[in-house]
């Protein structure tokens, strides 16, 4: 993602701001703001609240909690993966139990 | 109407970090995590089957695997070593593959941490899943992945797609 499209999504992660608030806090040019908002809006990433004579962008929640919801997949994939795991070790650790009988009978 | 806020995570800090503790020696914990006769029996999220896995155990090594689901249908995965200290720590950035081990669009690149450490004869592995910000917010935005991932690897999406039912 263009990097001051990224630098926006986490100036509004703390709260709406209007156009002209993104403009200084990055030091852009509006043209270039409305640019990203554009792009960010049409991604369903942003929306815009008209109060006034003005208008307040900010984040949209939905891409976010699917991120979430994605992000806890990978931590059910490993809390599944590591169940496997320890299955597999008692199994592991069984066979070579068993090796080290055999071969201490061997001994005897 | 913005007190919800708190719930967007910040962008930059997308991770998960999973612990767990075995009653079996670190050594044995690494040599699971990087034998490839080993790995093809766990692995994989069941029913899928690893019918394919070769490891070159080596930093900047490739570990490249086939998933297989019940139908047929191959999925090839491959992670490059960034770090190995044995029997400690590995390090590694995983993607999905072709046949040959050449990467192809379908899963953020992330990058994954296990950490092995003796506690008392028990071994506790803490595995670190992190995705780069630009990557997991490339997951926020294009909802096609979530889509395609249920094509290939239907196990990561199960939890969403409940989520979507509620």
């Amino acid at each position: 993602m263009e990097p001051n499209r990224l630098h926006i999504v986490e100036l509004l992660r703390d709260g709406p701001l209007t156009v002209g608030q993104i403009k200084e806090r990055l030091g852009l040019q509006q043209p270039q703001v409305s640019k990203h908002l554009k792009v960010l809006s049409e991604a369903a990433i942003v929306e815009v609240e008209p109060q006034a004579n003005r208008r307040i962008y900010q984040l949209r929640r939905e891409p976010f909690q699917e991120l979430e919801a994605w992000l806890h997949s990978f931590r059910r994939l490993w809390e599944e993966r590591f169940d496997r795991l320890d299955d597999y070790l008692l199994e592991v650790q069984a066979t070579e139990q068993h090796i080290n009988n055999r071969s201490e009978d061997t001994n005897v | 109407m913005f007190d919800d806020y708190s719930l967007i995570p910040r962008v930059g800090e997308q991770e998960v970090i999973v612990q767990r503790h075995f009653s079996a020696p670190r050594t044995l914990l690494f040599q699971v995590f990087t034998t490839a006769e080993h790995l093809v029996r766990w692995w994989a999220p069941p029913p899928y089957t690893v019918p394919v896995c070769t490891i070159d155990l080596r930093p900047g090594g490739i570990w490249h695997y086939c998933l297989r689901s019940p139908e047929g249908h191959d999925q090839w995965a491959r992670a490059v070593y960034r770090e190995i200290v044995p029997p400690e720590k590995l390090v590694y950035t995983t993607t999905f593959a072709d046949e040959h081990a050449n990467p192809i669009e379908g899963m953020p690149e992330h990058l994954t941490t296990v950490i092995f450490m003796e506690e008392a004869g028990k071994t506790s592995v803490t595995a670190r899943v992190q995705f780069a910000s630009a990557a997991a917010l490339k997951v926020a935005l294009d909802i096609g992945i979530m889509q395609g991932m249920s094509m290939t690897w239907d196990y990561l999406v199960e939890y969403v797609q409940e989520l979507q039912a509620r």
